[in-house]
């Protein structure tokens, strides 16, 4: 019963804060006082969530929304990025509701009972946030990005954060990712090592995929360094890799 | 009601009733302004006046005890437009008690500004208030109405929109820079022109923190003036070298007289090469332009006009409009404020107006008795007891009295006027 009111505690703050993220773009008076507050509830449902999933149901797939909630708060508190709540609250609504409609949320992900296998977890949750989190700084700079070129100007009173702020952000989210996805899949590569019967013929698609996503990710930090820093292309690229992701993602949850 | 005896007034020209021939025929000096304050306030018999004359408007503000031709009195301060007053008396606005003192809280915030929200008007403020203090024609009523007007402008200020958005050209040049570089202090601005535009978004971009300027003009004298206005690390490049330090800036901003388009795609291609692709903000305040507007076409270069620039200006101007309904909610908490002040000080002096009365009564019927014979072997010491008697009986009497009219008054200010009345205070009818 607690453990149902703090999941619908968390999912109606972040309901609340994409409210008032929506806000945001339809009032052009208290922009900020609807900035504000919609980072204070979506703080509020990332403890609460953290809370509820530590407490109550520490190998859950709920591990996942509340990753990318800290990203988010992270992403805000840290960076003064603010905007990035307008596309991550909606996104953990949305991930939080299907968890609790379709009861996955308190599902363990797979067998809990290796060290190994809890770390593979938890570093791949945590290169899956990041990528989300990457995602929506991309999502983020080419909106930014098509209001300056198009002189869209009626949204520039929006609190939006600089252009080469969000590109170097998107860089240290992909960055980090892809370092966490990279050990994630070390780790997952050992353990399927030393258990041999792990690796049943439902995982070897996931593996594909994973590596599909890291290589991905690989190519787009590859081509930043070789070629014109361009963090457009680099937007572009992260959208598309994001959505190998998610496709890994929902193949692991539904497999 | 509560200037019974007194009226506040404002009277004047604005913007909003003259034009600008008008208007800069009104203008008076510092000197004028504590010279003429001094005058008129002897000649019209007026307890308290402040000038206040800008570019904008010229409004005299003052406490009057009976009647005023405002008219005559602004004549007499523009001696010089006396004769012609038919002409712009059309153009006059006399207001009295709290609509003026609600004028005189909307002028200071910047409500009533040309440019709504401009800051300069409290500035000008204050030292209108400086000059009737040096003129010793301001007093208590126009001093607390002053403080309040400024400490309600302060409050509209900080806690409302109405002058956070820029509505300057070369404010929101640099703001839509600001959207490309989180750290505009860090990155290379260019300016190309030496003229009073460029001049004044030069010194803009230093002031927002620019550590590293380049000026460019056809004239290299020009742009060395310019440099030596701003600070040290500012530079004077010939224009010759414009399309080579274009791959040095991040911010280019033109602001020439020319016709023709100084900067091609040609240039800001070959820039964006060494530069690796580095995003650039091309802001263009000339007219006509000097950016080819092609420019805009190339990846991570971002190009913003004249038209552009208006754009976010005109919008910050209608969001400063929307915030003058949220600024009036402040300019009426503060003649609430001054409302308040304003009773209890009538209330203290009709409190002290009633115990003089009282003591009056009560020291005269006392003396009239204690010279009847049948008191005549009472000591000095007893009758000065007796007089003490009297005293703590007044006293007793004015601080039950004083705590009830106050309570009185705040809900309906008719009782201090009727309490008056019972005692005949003086000025009281």
């Amino acid at each position: 019963m607690l453990f149902y009111s703090s999941c619908y505690t968390s999912l109606s703050l972040f309901a609340l804060a994409s409210v008032l993220e929506l806000a945001v773009f339809r009032t052009t008076l208290r922009r900020n006082l609807c900035q504000r507050l919609a980072l204070y509830a979506f703080m509020g449902g990332t403890v609460t969530l953290s809370a509820t999933v530590l407490l109550f149901v520490p190998h859950s797939a709920l591990l996942l929304t509340m990753a990318v909630a800290w990203v988010g708060t992270a992403a805000a508190l840290f960076f003064k990025v603010r905007a990035i709540i307008a596309f991550l609250a909606p996104l953990a609504t949305l991930i939080l509701l299907l968890h609790l409609l379709f009861s996955a949320g308190n599902m363990p992900l797979t067998g809990t009972n290796s060290a190994m296998l809890n770390l593979h977890i938890l570093l791949a949750i945590c290169g899956e946030a990041f990528a989300i989190g990457a995602c929506a700084l991309a999502v983020l700079y080419l909106w930014q990005r098509h209001i300056l070129k198009k002189k869209l100007l009626k949204w520039i009173g929006i609190e939006m954060p600089a252009l080469d702020r969000i590109g170097h952000l998107l860089l240290f989210c992909l960055w980090i990712g892809f370092i966490f996805l990279t050990v994630a899949l070390l780790t997952g590569a050992i353990y399927s090592q030393l258990h041999s019967h792990a690796l049943a013929d439902g995982l070897r698609l996931k593996i594909t995929w994973a590596l599909a996503v890291w290589g991905w990710y690989l190519a787009i930090l590859i081509s930043n360094k070789m070629r014109t820093n361009s963090p457009r292309r680099v937007a572009r690229l992260s959208l598309g890799g994001f959505l190998l992701l998610a496709l890994a993602f929902f193949g692991l949850l539904w497999q | 009601m509560v200037w019974q005896d007194m009226t506040v007034f404002c009277v004047g020209i604005s913007h909003k009733t003259a034009s600008l021939s008008l208007r800069e025929q009104f203008h008076l000096t510092d000197a004028k302004i504590v010279e003429l304050s001094r005058a008129v306030s002897t000649d019209f018999a007026l307890r308290e006046l402040v000038i206040l004359s800008t570019c904008n408007r010229c409004e005299l503000y003052g406490v009057v005890a009976g009647a005023c031709d405002y008219a005559t009195l602004f004549a007499a301060v523009h001696t010089q437009l006396a004769p012609q007053r038919e002409t712009w008396r059309k153009n006059l606005y006399v207001l009295t008690q709290w609509q003026a003192v609600e004028h005189i809280l909307s002028v200071a915030a910047g409500i009533d500004s040309l440019i709504i929200g401009e800051t300069q008007i409290t500035g000008q403020f204050k030292r209108a208030f400086a000059l009737a203090n040096e003129a010793q024609t301001c007093g208590v009523v126009m001093t607390q109405i002053l403080q309040t007007a400024l400490a309600t402008a302060k409050k509209i200020r900080t806690h409302t929109e109405i002058g956070k958005r820029t509505v300057s050209i070369s404010h929101a040049a640099i703001l839509l820079a600001k959207k490309i570089f989180t750290n505009i202090a860090n990155a290379n601005v260019l300016v190309v022109g030496a003229g009073e535009m460029a001049s004044i978004t030069a010194r803009n971009a230093v002031k927002q923190g620019v550590r590293s300027l380049a000026v460019v003009n056809r004239t290299l004298a020009r742009a060395s003036a310019l440099c030596r206005q701003l600070p040290d690390n500012a530079i004077a490049v010939n224009f010759a070298d414009l399309p080579a330090r274009l791959a040095w800036a991040e911010v280019v901003i033109t602001a020439t007289t020319r016709r023709e388009y100084v900067i091609l795609p040609a240039h800001i291609e070959q820039a964006q090469r060494q530069r690796r692709g580095k995003a650039m903000a091309l802001i263009d305040i000339s007219l006509p332009r000097n950016i080819d507007p092609r420019c805009q076409k190339i990846e991570d270069v971002y190009l913003f006009d004249l038209d552009d620039l208006r754009q976010v200006t005109d919008q910050n101007l209608q969001a400063r409009q929307q915030a003058v309904a949220q600024a009036m909610e402040y300019v009426a908490q503060g003649i609430n404020t001054l409302h308040k002040s304003f009773i209890e000080r009538e209330i203290g002096m009709s409190v002290a107006g009633f115990k003089n009365f009282l003591s009056d009564v009560i020291k005269a019927q006392t003396d009239q008795t204690l010279a009847k014979s049948l008191y005549g072997t009472l000591t000095v010491q007893q009758r000065d007891g007796i007089h003490q008697l009297a005293d703590i009986i007044v006293n007793k009497i004015v601080g039950q009295v004083s705590l009830r009219l106050k309570d009185a008054s705040v809900r309906e200010e008719h009782v201090l006027y009727t309490f008056r009345h019972l005692y005949r205070h003086p000025g009281s009818s």
